[in-house]
């Protein structure tokens, strides 16, 4: 479970976030709302990226301002732009190396990254050269990239901002199967089916909080 | 400039340790640069017979090459100015052959591999206090980000035309330093997420 408590976030005089205090704990929440109203922001709270200025987060018991290593490991996170995330040449060697930098045995690693491959169907992707591929398969190859670490909980940020509607909708679906808590930061509120709950942030505040389905309906209405 | 990546492969030169490789690879560009043309001869043979039992095609090599291309015709033409054709030409076959030295280095041995020989070979220098692990991985950062910058390049280059300031340094130089800081930015806080930090 995550708990955010009286949290503000602030860059020099901008306040990106402010008076967040919540608990989550549902396996499927969407964080939604307009450009700059703090989503991303909310997302890198979530696994240490970003420390409050004022306030908590706690993470499964841990502190990110205190713990923000510890947290990394039971929280992963998938960016938007897939290119910032893949760092080695190869899928394979790119799945590897975030099990090498959680110190896994050299051993174990080839086993870690096939499983995590074939969970996801893309086995076929293993010694493909990771600049080749296309942007659904980047974005399917950094959210293996997070799962290899078997992390306890997921958060993405805008994962399907730069796939067409197809891939995202494939995306989501394999984002629906996985037995994280998953968190999603998006813009495609119409993905968004079988999410329990949704949260709309405005200005750097949660200006809704409850059932996806009420509150999508909400902000679409209040969009058009 | 290195542009090739890993081909997969099961071949002799495949199975060939990194560190051989990578020793090979400085082996021939001291024998490419210090000797004369029967030297360039005897390394251009060497790597065009690895090239074939390698069996990884041609297009690792093109990929290396093409982005030389307009380099080594500028480095040509100066040279025909300052000395001769003879030399000139020399000059550049030569680091056209170290050029294929490297593609076929880097085609044909994974960069986890070259990662590990790294950091065995640099290991020494943590007694006076070098990570070697770092350094290693910064290296093999360096070589992810060739292919990212000739992107970025290309993206900007593109959009400046449609603009019509094709002919503007700055207007292609300050978007892309601008991009090419956001992209690091990014990396750095993507492998923090990945659990990769300094220590």
């Amino acid at each position: 479970m995550i708990a955010l408590d009286n949290v503000k976030v602030r860059y020099g005089v901008r306040v990106a976030l402010t008076g967040v205090s919540t608990t989550l704990s549902e396996r499927r929440i969407a964080i939604i709302g307009d450009n700059g109203s703090g989503k991303s922001t909310f997302a890198r709270l979530l696994n240490g990226l970003i420390i409050p200025t004022v306030g908590r987060v706690s993470v499964l018991g841990l502190d990110t301002a205190r713990d923000g290593a510890q947290v990394r490991r039971r929280v992963g996170f998938v960016f938007q732009n897939p290119e910032s995330q893949l760092v080695m040449p190869t899928v394979a060697e790119d799945l590897a190396f975030g099990l090498k930098a959680h110190g896994v045995p050299a051993g174990e690693r080839a086993a870690r990254v096939e499983a995590t491959l074939q969970q996801l169907g893309a086995s076929a992707l293993r010694d493909r050269a990771c600049a080749e591929l296309s942007g659904g398969e980047k974005q399917l190859v950094a959210l293996a990239g997070a799962l290899v670490l078997a992390p306890d909980i997921l958060i993405c940020d805008e994962p399907t901002a730069m796939l067409d509607l197809r891939r995202a909708r494939t995306f989501m679906k394999v984002l629906a199967g996985l037995p994280q808590q998953v968190i999603v930061v998006t813009h495609h509120v119409d993905l968004l089916a079988g999410f329990e709950r949704a949260i709309l942030l405005a200005e750097g505040r949660v200006v809704e909080d409850g059932g996806a389905a009420d509150v999508i309906a909400r902000y679409v209405a209040a969009s058009a | 400039m290195m542009r090739a990546v890993y081909t997969p492969g099961d071949s002799s030169v495949h199975r060939v340790s990194a560190a051989a490789k990578l020793a090979f690879l400085a082996a021939t560009a001291v024998a490419v640069a210090a000797g004369g043309p029967n030297a360039l001869v005897v390394v251009a043979v060497i790597v065009a017979a690895a090239w074939v039992r390698a069996g990884i095609g041609a297009r690792p090599l093109f990929q290396s090459l093409r982005p030389m291309a307009a380099i080594l015709i500028a480095i040509f033409l100066a040279q025909v100015w300052l000395r001769d054709v003879p030399g000139a030409a020399l000059l550049v076959a030569k680091l056209a052959v170290l050029v294929a030295v490297a593609a076929l280095v880097s085609a044909t041995t994974k960069v986890s591999d070259m990662l590990e020989t790294l950091e065995r070979v640099l290991a020494p220098l943590r007694r006076v206090g070098v990570n070697a692990e770092h350094v290693a991985f910064l290296t093999v950062l360096a070589i992810r980000f060739v292919p990212a910058l000739f992107r970025i390049g290309a993206e900007v280059r593109e959009a400046q035309r449609a603009r019509g300031l094709e002919r503007s340094p700055v207007a292609a130089i300050v978007p892309m330093l601008i991009r090419a800081l956001r992209e690091g930015d990014d990396v750095a806080e993507a492998l923090a997420a990945r659990g990769w930090a300094p220590r």
